[in-house]
């Protein structure tokens, strides 16, 4: 057993990556690392919600009971000199901070005011720095609304639907619904002078709600953008299932996306913007689906340099690096297996998914649902099933569309 | 630009744009399809691109 013991955890938790990639050997074979563009700054550990499946406070790993509530200054700071660096070496054009918890905006507007002027001038102006966060949304006010605008920061809000279907999951500690607080955070950022703040929604399936109108809801606050989450799940912790379909999230994306599609695509949906991009060749930019690299890294209020903090709903550790801004580089990152797992594309996957006909699109799913003990991540998602139905019928209908088009233009 | 219209075992891509350069005019497909495709060939010229944490940041691609 090796002496580091986030080491020794990770090994046993997760022979895959930890104890069979073999990364010197990865490096010869031609898989250079690639740099972080995106950086998440946990600033807050608590939240002002208890959303029932939070992977955060509600599934294995419940490292945030010992971290520190706010991240200092200092911390702050370590960070985002740490990242400026790293843009500097790698001669990175664009970057991203996203501000992200528990809940950031109890961090508050003027910390979060400092923050950016801090990360502002910490960059070289060959860079361009942009600002992120993801909100429950409940705290948005016209002040905080204006202070995002201000400081040109994207806000994602978590969304669920409609009324009833938001408040089953997205509650306040005392049992109580969200969705009116988060409707009218969301009619602010609508407004015209604040649409520049307001990024998309991003809404965690639930198969046993009605599809259509968990669609109209989210369309109704006019965002930019959205995206559909399938739920943290892995072999471990299976996701819900219900008893009149095998494959009921399929069934229930399949929904949203012909509805979608039918009505001329009227806003960006993330997961299906990918899936008909990697259809046709390109690229995904999303962790559900396709064999993109991942370019994230997390910080977390005391320091610690992190993995995605989606891997929390697999084991307790399971996002641990055993480095910290104040004393490693985020080039040190690079070269942790768990981070090399998430840049090599199928040289990650499961013998079942490299023989899979839905490889090159799925992707084997995100990386977090892949968990099984005793493997680790090298197995397929534990929404196989569901990915490989809801990525075939896009296939079929781009493939149907571009068939007739091209026939009808001969 | 290559297309095949039905799924073989495994699934080809149903476009390759991987040759084209930057200006090609993409006239395919639906509107849909036709903004995907125009898409996909922006993402084969961005080196820089990948995944990013937030699903509802959308690539400005
Ligand atoms: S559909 Fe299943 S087997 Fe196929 S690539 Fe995805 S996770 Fe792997």
């Amino acid at each position: 057993m090796p002496a580091d013991p986030v080491r020794a955890a990770h090994e046993c938790a997760a022979p895959w990556p930890y104890k069979q990639l073999d990364v010197p050997a990865l490096r010869a074979a031609g898989h250079p690392p690639k740099p972080f563009r995106e950086l998440i700054l946990k600033v807050h550990q608590r939240c002002n919600l208890a959303c029932s499946y939070c992977y955060v406070y509600e599934m294995a790993d419940q490292s945030w009971q010992d971290r520190p509530l706010t991240m200092s200054d200092e911390i702050r700071d370590a960070a985002l000199s740490r990242f400026a660096d790293h843009a500097r070496r790698h001669n990175l054009a664009k970057v991203r901070i996203v501000l992200h918890g528990g809940e950031p905006l109890l961090y508050g507007t003027d910390r979060i005011t400092e923050l950016v002027a801090v990360a502002r001038r910490s960059f070289d102006p060959q860079t361009q720095v942009r600002f992120g966060m993801q909100t429950n949304g409940a705290l948005l006010t016209e002040q905080v609304v204006a202070a995002l605008v201000k400081h040109g920061i994207a806000t994602g809000v978590s969304l669920d639907g409609a009324p009833a279907d938001n408040d089953r999951h997205r509650r306040t500690r005392d049992g109580r619904g969200s969705f009116a607080a988060v409707a009218r955070g969301l009619r602010l950022l609508c407004r015209p002078e604040n649409r520049s703040a307001y990024a998309g929604l991003l809404c965690t399936v639930d198969p046993s709600t009605d599809p259509i109108a968990c669609y109209e809801q989210l369309l109704g606050f006019d965002p930019p953008a959205i995206d559909l989450l399938l739920p943290h799940a892995n072999w471990q912790t299976p996701p819900m299932r219900l008893d009149t379909t095998a494959t009921p999230y399929a069934d229930w994306l399949i929904a949203v996306f012909e509805h979608w599609y039918e009505g001329g695509a009227p806003v960006r949906i993330r997961l299906f913007d990918d899936t008909i991009s990697l259809v046709l060749g390109g690229p995904s930019h999303s962790e559900q689906i396709g064999l993109s690299p991942s370019g994230l890294v997390i910080v977390e209020s005391d320091g610690a340099i992190e993995q995605v903090d989606a891997l929390k709903s697999a084991y307790a550790g399971a996002c641990a690096t055993g480095l910290h801004v104040q004393h490693h580089s985020f080039d040190d990152a690079l070269d942790h297996p768990g981070i090399v797992a998430r840049q090599i594309g199928m040289a990650a996957l499961a013998d079942e998914c490299l023989v899979c006909p839905a490889v090159e699109v799925c992707g084997g799913g995100h990386y977090a649902h892949r968990y099984r003990p005793g493997t680790g991540f090298r197995a397929p998602s534990v929404h196989c099933d569901d990915l490989l139905v809801f990525t075939r019928h896009v296939y079929e209908r781009v493939a149907d569309d571009l068939g007739a088009s091209i026939g009808s233009s001969k | 630009m290559n297309v095949e219209s039905t799924p073989t075992e495994s699934w080809a891509p149903l476009a390759d744009l991987s040759q084209e350069p930057l200006n090609f005019q993409v006239s395919r497909g639906s509107g849909i399809v036709e903004q995907a495709l125009s898409r996909v060939l922006h993402s084969l010229h961005d080196k820089d691109g990948v995944i990013s944490s937030f699903t509802s940041f959308i690539s400005e691609a």
